[in-house]
């Protein structure tokens, strides 16, 4: 009973997560078409399409955890029932997805520091604080965090499918 | 073995979690200080007065927070050795720290639509009123407070499952 209560607790947590996340990508979206509508802008060309480049990284940043979302579903499905193979499955796709994931971001903050480069001006030692300001912080804290949830689900795609094979091992054993 | 590396990667995400808390307690900490300093000009009092008292939410939430990550990190030290009665302690202490969490968030969702009354036409409709009112910021705000409600709810959930569990390999240690 338990059990089935944390999976729907756990569901509804991905829920409010899918809507969050939905927020952030009608922002993003609105980003996209301004930095589109800014091509026919003859001034700074180059620049608006670098800006477009970023904002499309930007949404596809934002589209790819819907994905993850929806196999994350169905492992908190299975809270509680212990079907190891299914599980080992859908958490070494929810692995190639975080990492996917990671990969996106990594892109969007290369090309966000290279939009900082210019700070650089008074040397690397000056201009790398000057660099890292609160966003670009939060989108490296996110790649980083990406990157250990792909950890965390390797390593617990790995443990589910031990587990299924010692369940199968007692099974063939009974 | 595989309990080692999940146990780096949940404590990666601890750490990362802790930084990021560190850098909103620093902001808000910041912005507190400001809405304190303009308390003593006479002549806007009343409105630094109102934004003194959401980042106090605000503070009061975070400071609220903070002991669940202390948790979370001896948590995540424990991968793979199964729930015993300290997991299970731990796990009630997040919980209760995120039960007061939620009342901080919603209290803060409150106090930031009070904030927004005077932005919309007072003859239109509460529910029209309450729309116009929910701007991004309130709308993130409120999922958030009704993360932590549901997050604390999961968390006494496991909790008592730990409990359960550690009650079950005493049982069987005794048998043995």
């Amino acid at each position: 009973m338990e059990l089935k209560k944390l999976s729907w607790l756990l569901r509804a947590l991905l829920v409010l997560i899918g809507l969050a996340l939905a927020m952030r990508l009608r922002l993003a979206v609105d980003d996209l078409v301004v930095s589109f509508r800014l091509l026919s802008d003859p001034y700074d060309a180059a620049l608006h399409r670098r800006g477009l480049v970023f904002h499309l990284f930007c949404c596809l940043a934002v589209v790819g955890p819907f994905p993850a979302l929806a196999v994350t579903w169905g492992v908190f499905r299975q809270v509680g029932l212990g079907r190891g193979f299914y599980q080992e499955k859908r958490l070494g796709t929810l692995a190639r997805l975080a990492g996917l994931e990671t990969a996106l971001l990594a892109a969007a903050d290369v090309m966000m520091l290279s939009f900082r480069v210019d700070r650089l001006g008074g040397g690397f030692l000056w201009g790398l604080p000057r660099m890292l300001d609160g966003t670009m912080l939060l989108w490296l804290g996110l790649t980083l965090g990406c990157a250990a949830l792909t950890g965390a689900a390797l390593a617990l795609s790995r443990a589910a499918g031990r587990a299924a094979a010692l369940l199968e091992e007692n099974d063939l054993t009974v | 073995m595989t309990s080692r590396p999940l146990s780096r990667s949940l404590r990666a995400l601890t750490a990362l979690g802790a930084a990021f808390w560190l850098c909103l307690a620093a902001d808000n900490t910041y912005h507190f200080t400001l809405a304190l300093r303009g308390l003593a000009m006479p002549a806007s009092s009343g409105a630094f007065g109102r934004s003194a008292a959401t980042e106090s939410l605000i503070l009061l939430a975070l400071l609220a927070a903070a002991p669940m990550l202390w948790d979370m990190w001896a948590i995540a030290g424990q991968c793979g050795r199964g729930f015993d009665a300290s997991t299970a302690r731990r796990l009630r202490r997040m919980g209760r720290c995120g039960a007061a969490d939620t009342v901080l968030l919603a209290l803060l969702v409150w106090r930031m639509l009070y904030e927004r009354a005077d932005r919309v036409d007072r003859t239109i409709s509460v529910l029209r009123r309450l729309w116009y009112r929910m701007d991004n910021y309130v709308t993130e705000m409120l999922l958030l407070a009704l993360a932590a409600a549901i997050g604390t709810a999961a968390l006494f959930a496991l909790s008592r499952l730990a409990e359960k569990a550690a009650v079950e390999q005493a049982v069987n240690d005794l048998t043995i």
